[in-house]
């Protein structure tokens, strides 16, 4: 997961976590041409960002990552505790967007009948209606 | 003339996903905006978007009164034919 493309710029991180905020346009200047290229994973992009992120961050998110996947299932008893530790080192007030790549579209007909042309946009509506 | 109609509709439901796809790439693009890739993929629906609009145009008329109007004899926009009498 490509987090942030300047994850080393104290500008946009907090001083004691080194969580970087939301990311911005602005913030992809340091980066090669702004995009992963279809199909190779972010990590690869050559513009450095993953490879800034401390081991305990890149822990968190993986951690993470796992239990968004295990949020979608509905036995699983541990989404308060997994989501904690993902944002356990994350200043209260901000907020985090994990950023896209390029990669995984659908062709023009399909995205018209799912509403995005991003596959890992299509998601299941796991919520419901407010009584 | 059912035939004609079920073009129309086969027609504009091509613009429809082509201009859906656009507005997509052009969402991407607001915060990726140095995406070679997705620059390069709108330019190509760009250019397909035209095309379909234009074709669309030339066989069953304006598809909104911002096109031209093709025929310098007769105002196209209201003389193709309405959605309630059976025209998409």
């Amino acid at each position: 997961m490509a987090y942030n493309r300047n994850m080393n710029n104290p500008r946009y991180m907090h001083r004691n976590t080194g969580y970087a905020g939301m990311p911005t346009s602005r913030m992809t200047e340091s980066c090669n041409n702004g995009c992963a290229p279809v199909n190779v994973q972010p990590a690869d992009c050559g513009c450095g960002c993953e490879q800034n992120m401390t081991m305990n961050m890149r822990r968190d998110f993986n951690d993470g990552e796992c239990c968004m996947a295990d949020r979608m299932n509905s036995d699983c008893q541990k989404n308060d505790l997994c989501i904690d530790s993902v944002f356990s080192k994350a200043p209260i007030g901000m907020t985090y967007v994990p950023w896209q790549s390029f990669e995984d579209l659908y062709c023009d007909e399909k995205a018209l009948m799912r509403g995005t042309i991003f596959k890992e946009l299509d998601l299941e509506f796991l919520g419901r209606r407010v009584k | 003339m059912n035939n004609r109609y079920a073009e129309m509709a086969e027609m504009s439901k091509r613009i429809s996903e082509v201009g859906f796809y656009m507005d997509d790439l052009r969402l991407y693009l607001d915060t990726h905006p140095n995406c070679t890739e997705a620059i390069m993929l709108y330019n190509k629906y760009a250019e397909k978007y035209k095309e379909l609009k234009e074709k669309f145009n030339a066989m069953h008329g304006p598809l909104n009164y911002y096109q031209k109007n093709t025929d310098c004899n007769v105002w196209q926009w209201n003389s193709y034919g309405w959605p309630w009498k059976g025209v998409c």
